[in-house]
């Protein structure tokens, strides 16, 4: 098979593997090719909406594993496909070069046991490396049972690692597969991984719906990841049935379920919402279809916000006020009182959204036509 | 419109380390910073309507009232050999961009969204997006 053909092959194989644009605080050298440090480039969109920044293939489509949701899992019958680390790495820089990607995302399925596998991985990043002197952003998965040794080297390579858990605990993942080991192959690789010096952090992804996990299950788990293993951030994919799989009967996932989960999990990571909040908003355990910045206002803010005297962490609790306009907010008040709505929308807040939860000049909201 | 064209922008590359390419819009000078910055090792070619601009890191930019095509055929005579890359880009990327795409979630309305239709009239995005239109019009595929 041609190397064309094997990037159709494996890039179709790792299209479900989620990944945000490049960015990673490495400081690029004037002496290589790329440069790690342009976050937010999309180099193109897919009719689904979703942007390609970087070229994500697997390395190898065969696994050893029987993940019942995977396309690749050992029980598929598939035409079993596998770059050679030097055909990957030339095809990788041919399309970087020419500007059709931002970065380099390599995962692979595990071919005979998960060191080897690495090891090709890691030849792989190291000829992108030395031979092609390549400085931009990669993104390597680390194969669940990976060794220590393995996972320092791929740290040394690598702007990012990541390592999907695709559930939120053990009794879910004996449910998708009868090979992998929640906390033996999955949290202690986090255990070695939070140890490392990663530019651009470590990942992790879930496919939700999949088992019969629940929004608070997994919430649950994106939490415990913040605070002991030092997760920079969380993805998560609705679940799709595909064909010659396991799961092929199973209903799909809804898209909005997703939706809620990352929405949820901004709160948490960018709004600094605790987990002891996040708990009030569900409803047996799922997220109601309401935005859950507007579920927990409304358990938490039981009188309106003073827009002239709230501190940033109860301006940040005001659906339409997020940290870049709490922010404005507090710089506005050095110098003069916020007096009008007018004034709040220029400092960015969604007045329509906020409009409920706030007070200006201690008059309530409701009587907000009064302040234009 | 800088954003985009420092994504959207593609490059021929010639072996003796040269990375070259047509602007269909005006020419914004500031992405050729982004690019010599990007790829300090080769030099950067910018043509826009006859006017051509060349930079590599670390020297003065300097600019050109000829077509980009002498102008590197003049600076390939002068430099040695560089890397060598596949010329058949625009194949593996097309087979790539494709094998990407989950029909189940299908959504032309965010599709819609980061497509400005100025680009697509600029030609700027290329085929990729004619295989995703399924050879539609843009205005066939969003309704």
């Amino acid at each position: 098979m041609d190397t064309l053909e094997k990037i159709r092959v494996l890039g179709e194989a790792g299209k479900y593997d989620i990944c945000a644009s490049s960015s990673s605080k490495r400081a690029g050298a004037s002496n290589g090719i790329g440069n790690p440090s342009a976050p937010g480039i999309c180099s193109s969109f897919t009719p689904d909406g979703r942007c390609i920044t970087l070229f994500k293939v697997l390395f190898s489509n065969s696994c050893t594993h029987d993940c019942k949701y995977c396309q690749n899992s050992s029980s598929c019958n598939k035409q079993k496909v596998m770059f050679e680390p030097d055909e990957l790495a030339k095809a990788f820089m041919n399309l970087y070069v020419k500007n059709y990607v931002e970065g380099f995302f390599l995962s692979s399925g595990i071919i005979k046991e998960a060191d080897y596998t690495m090891d090709l991985m890691l030849d792989c990043v190291r000829l992108l490396r030395n031979k092609y002197l390549y400085n931009g952003y990669i993104h390597l998965k680390i194969i669940p049972g990976t060794s220590r040794d393995k996972i320092k080297q791929a740290s040394e390579l690598a702007d990012r690692l990541s390592l999907n858990l695709e559930v939120p605990d053990k009794s879910s993942m004996s449910e998708i597969s009868t090979v992998k080991d929640y906390k033996l192959d999955l949290l202690k690789r986090f255990r070695y991984m939070k140890k490392l010096d990663l530019p651009s952090g470590t990942t992790t992804q879930f496919v939700v719906g999949s088992v019969d996990d629940t929004d608070y299950r997994i919430m649950k788990r994106v939490n415990w990841m913040y605070n002991n293993m030092n997760l920079k951030r969380a993805y998560f994919s609705a679940f799709i049935p595909i064909k010659n799989t396991a799961f092929e009967g199973k209903i799909r996932e809804k898209l909005d379920r997703e939706h809620r989960l990352y929405q949820t999990d901004f709160l948490m990571r960018k709004y600094g919402v605790k987990f002891a909040d996040i708990k009030k908003i569900f409803d047996d355990e799922m997220i109601p279809r309401h935005d859950p910045k507007v579920l927990l206002a409304n358990e938490t803010l039981k009188e309106p916000i003073s827009i002239n005297s709230a501190d940033y962490n109860s301006l940040l609790k005001v659906p339409g006020i997020g940290p870049k306009s709490a922010m404005k907010i507090l710089n506005h008040r050095k110098s003069a009182k916020i007096k009008s709505i007018d004034a709040l929308k220029e400092l960015g807040v969604i007045v329509k959204r906020a409009k409920n939860y706030i007070e200006i000049n201690n008059s309530f909201q409701s009587k907000i036509g009064e302040y234009a | 419109m800088y954003h985009h064209m420092i994504a959207y922008t593609r490059f021929n590359y010639s072996n003796k380390g040269i990375l070259y390419a047509k602007i269909p819009d005006e020419f914004t000078p500031s992405i050729i910073n982004h690019f010599s910055a990007k790829f300090p090792l080769f030099y950067i070619m910018l043509e826009h309507k006859g006017k051509t601009h060349v930079l590599k890191f670390g020297e003065e930019k300097k600019v050109f009232y000829k077509k980009i095509e002498k102008v590197l055929k003049d600076y390939e005579l002068s430099l040695p050999d560089s890397f060598e890359f596949s010329t058949n880009s625009e194949k593996e990327w097309s087979l790539f961009y494709d094998s990407q795409y989950i029909r189940q979630r299908k959504n032309t309305k965010l599709f819609h969204h980061f497509i400005p239709k100025k680009l697509e009239k600029l030609g700027i995005l290329g085929k990729e997006f004619e295989r995703a239109k399924g050879n539609k019009k843009i205005t066939d595929l969003l309704t």
